[in-house]
């Protein structure tokens, strides 16, 4: 995993429950916690930080990677506003992840892993599919929550399908609403 | 919100120590700390855009070096969009790619086969509506390109009030265009599903592959252009004999699997040659590529019949005036005269060259492809037959070939193949007819004609040799014996009967050989060889020969004029010369023809055009002679009506020599009636 996500990590958790929080789940991980952006390094190493959050905040782990999500995109959107501006619904900016956007983290980080996804439009909303060995779709999920906040809209979001319940891949049936 | 409610619940309090030596320290540590924070997201951002420079860079010269192979590895400019087209799509990651060719005679563009788009069918309505419109400068973003001469970027088309292809899955797009020979040549435009910012890299990069690209539409343009220099007529832009014989060759193979029918066309002009001596060549270019633009836009007009819908049609001129047609996809084979009908239509319409209109028809002749027409060649020869063919039946007709056709073709080989064996074997022979003084039935001259002793066959008349002959360039070698065997002739009954001899003798001279510009230098030398007084010699011409080629003959005509021989023309009254016509050429006798003087004495006729064409003669001052008078009757009208002179079967046949020599030796030498008898 690159390091800009470790980054990610740390920044939020500094930001919003201090330094020393972070420097306690580095403790409890047994890391170092030396991670430069462009760096790649274990992910075996971010789960245990993930898992130490949740130890420590007493919660879900998958709720540890929604709250990252979701305070990762504003983030992005400050980052890489040529990503964000053309468009005006959080539909029309997802559709672009498997073209534009992850493109993009691969010219920033090369070799960076990024998860596949497949989208089908039907009269309730979007049906997003998620494939990644590392099973992040609660990340996902966080980030959005994220874009449909940064685009003034609602989003309600159910998972009929998880790999972290033995499914192939993970389907997240998004509807907006504004 | 619940789980960041919970977080900042266990956010610890901040410790509460005093200040002391320690705490200064913990300051300058963290403020030390921030610092060296600060400096490594700093050093990492500088990183990563160095990552994305290169990345771009690496990625674009992937993209270049893509160009550069595909186009190098192009035949055709299609092939070169195609490739280019691909590898700008592989490194966008964009689905849909398409490349519009300029048209040049309209200017706008137009789309190509070229195209970059996903197996599903995501895109195949826009692919649709695309390959359904032309772009004229300014509309659409296609046209934006080529009025701009620049690269274009819509972020969204969906709020783009100049972008026409709405509602059709796509929304961010770029176009560029390509260069050759400082025109543009061609646009490229490129299709995502989702709105994009503008990316001022990409578009750079475009800019080079736009030059390459137009460097290579430069050179293979150059090369088509070779290969169509070689492979078309340069006058008129119509194929060539070498690549319409390939097509032949490739339709004739899918008619025989196919069953439908083909047929060729042999297309030949009638009287170009005229309108090229007295108009000069420009103006017969002129008549050909105007004939060859009214050949394409007649086959190419949709007939209203639906059985026209599968005929496809190759036009090639062979050079000269002769055009061929090659129909394919006939569904019977009497589509091929329709055919011929629609192309003769077509040429009705008077021909604007220079200031005055001419009326121009051709003769066609129409070969069927069948199965004995298996090879180009036959398919081809036939054609040409059946066109000669109908060129013989007269101006404006077309002839299908058959096998009677075919056979008469073989016959003329034949015959002209012994000919030419004749001529070297001494099988030639001349027989005279005398010319008779009507008024006094004296014999005043004869006219010499050419036999041919076949060894097989007996004697055949020269109605069947000199056709054959003419068609040929044996007529040059057969008009000189028979000039130079009469003039022999001639000089020694001029030594043997003094002012008895029937002289001048007629000797009769083709077209061709009137358009020999070196005829004169030869009838001198023919005349020096015998020892021929020239006032003793007579060459008739036709009046068809005199229509056929109006400059040089006069000429000519003078030429043999100033030697001091007679001209006569013969069949008068056949041709449609007029009396301003006849008066350019030194003329001294007329020949009425003999189907004019066969309608003397039967009761349709009152000899008016006999009487007419001698006044006429008369005021020209020349003589005129009544050829083949049969009859006491016709012999008496034709003096009635102006004729001093008769020639025909009621005086005599043509005799051989030794019977002409008994003929002057006889008392009086009065040719009133010869006693009729068959040649041996």
């Amino acid at each position: 995993m690159k390091g800009v996500v470790f980054n990610l990590l740390e920044r939020l958790v500094a930001r919003d429950f201090g330094e020393d929080t972070w420097d306690a789940l580095l403790d409890a991980s047994g890391l170092d916690g030396a991670y430069t952006s462009l760096g790649s390094y274990p992910d075996e190493d971010f789960v245990r930080l993930v898992h130490a959050a949740a130890d420590i905040l007493a919660m879900p782990a998958d709720d540890v990677l929604v709250w990252l999500g979701r305070n990762a995109l504003p983030v992005f959107a400050e980052h890489y506003p040529q990503l964000f501006e053309p468009h005006h619904s959080t539909q029309s900016f997802v559709l672009t992840l498997n073209d534009i956007i992850h493109p993009e983290v691969r010219k920033l980080y090369p070799g960076a892993d990024v998860p596949e996804f497949d989208f089908r439009l039907h009269e309730q909303g979007l049906a997003m599919g998620y494939r990644s060995p590392r099973k992040m779709c609660s990340f996902a999920e966080g980030l959005l929550l994220g874009a449909a906040e940064h685009y003034g809209e609602r989003l309600t979001i159910e998972q009929p399908l998880c790999m972290k319940r033995g499914d192939d891949r993970c389907v997240l049936e998004l509807a907006f609403s504004r | 919100m619940r789980a960041r409610a919970r977080l900042l619940a266990v956010k610890p309090d901040p410790p509460t120590v005093e200040r002391s030596s320690a705490e200064a320290k913990l300051v300058a540590t963290e403020r030390r700390l921030r610092r060296e924070r600060l400096a490594r997201r700093e050093a990492e951002t500088i990183a990563e855009r160095a990552t994305r420079v290169l990345y771009d860079k690496q990625q674009e010269l992937v993209l270049l070096e893509a160009v550069v192979l595909a186009s190098n590895e192009s035949a055709t400019v299609g092939d070169a969009l195609q490739g280019a087209v691909t590898a700008v799509c592989a490194h966008t990651t964009w689905p849909v790619g398409h490349a519009y060719l300029r048209d040049t005679a309209s200017g706008d563009l137009v789309p190509t086969s070229s195209w970059h788009v996903p197996e599903s069918d995501q895109f195949e309505a826009f692919r649709g509506m695309t390959e359904q419109l032309t772009f004229a400068a300014g509309i659409g973003l296609p046209g934006r390109v080529l009025a701009t001469g620049t690269a274009a970027w819509i972020t969204d088309v969906a709020i783009d009030a100049n972008f026409l292809r709405q509602d059709l899955g796509v929304r961010g797009a770029f176009a560029f265009p390509i260069r050759a020979d400082g025109e543009i040549a061609a646009v490229l435009e490129f299709f995502t599903a989702s709105a994009v910012a503008p990316d001022s890299s990409l578009l750079e990069v475009t800019d080079q592959i736009g030059r390459q690209l137009g460097r290579v539409v430069e050179r293979i343009r150059a090369q088509e252009q070779v290969v169509h220099q070689a492979t078309h007529d340069g006058l008129t832009g119509l194929a060539n004999r070498l690549v319409f014989r390939d097509r032949l060759e490739l339709v004739l193979a899918r008619a025989e699997r196919s069953g439908s029918f083909a047929a060729l066309l042999f297309l030949d002009l009638d009287r170009f040659k005229a309108i090229n001596d007295t108009l000069g060549h420009s103006a017969g270019d002129q008549l050909l590529r105007d004939v060859s633009g009214r050949l394409k836009a007649a086959l190419r007009a949709t007939d209203t019949l639906a059985r026209f819908a599968d005929e496809e049609f190759t036009v090639a001129r062979f050079g000269g005036d002769e055009f061929v047609v090659l129909c394919e996809g006939l569904a019977a084979e009497g589509d091929a005269v329709r055919v011929a009908q629609r192309i003769q239509r077509a040429l009705l319409r008077p021909f604007v060259l220079g200031r005055y209109e001419h009326l121009v028809t051709a003769s066609i002749g129409i070969a069927l492809a069948s199965a004995e027409h298996g090879d180009a060649e036959s398919l081809l020869r036939d054609a040409d037959v059946a066109m000669y063919r109908a060129k013989e039946r007269g101006p404006g007709l077309w002839e299908v070939f058959d096998e009677r056709i075919r056979n008469r073709a073989l016959e003329r080989v034949r015959i002209e193949q012994a000919l030419q064996k004749a001529l070297e074997a001494g099988e030639l022979l001349l027989h005279y007819q005398p010319i008779v003084a009507l008024g006094d039935g004296t014999l005043d001259s004869v006219e010499a004609l050419v036999r041919w002793q076949h060894p097989e066959r007996g004697l055949i008349p020269p109605e069947k040799i000199i056709p054959i002959a003419e068609e040929s360039a044996l007529i040059l070698e057969v008009g000189e014996w028979t000039l130079r065997a009469a003039c022999e002739q001639a000089s020694g009954w001029r030594r043997r009967f003094g002012d008895r001899a029937p002289l001048p003798v007629s000797v009769n001279v083709s077209a061709r050989q009137l358009a020999q510009a070196e005829l004169p230098a030869m009838i001198r030398r023919v005349l020096g060889e015998t020892g021929l007084a020239a006032a003793d010699l007579a060459i008739e011409i036709t009046e068809t020969a005199l229509i056929e080629d109006s400059s040089v003959p006069a000429a000519t005509l003078r030429e043999l004029k100033a030697l001091g021989l007679k001209i006569v023309l013969d069949d008068f009254g056949m041709g449609y010369s007029s009396l301003s016509h006849l008066q350019q050429f030194p003329i001294d006798v007329l020949k009425v023809d003999r189907s004019f003087v066969a309608q003397l004495g039967t009761e349709a006729d009152d000899g008016a055009i006999v009487r007419a064409i001698a006044a006429m003669a008369g005021a020209l001052g020349l003589e005129v002679v009544a050829e083949g008078v049969e009859t006491p009757e016709q012999a008496a009208q034709a003096l009635a009506l102006g004729c001093g002179w008769a020639q025909g079967f009621h005086f005599a046949r043509p005799v051989p020599p030794a019977e002409m020599e008994s003929l002057i030796g006889s008392p009086g030498g009065r040719v009133t009636r010869l006693p009729q008898r068959s040649s041996p």
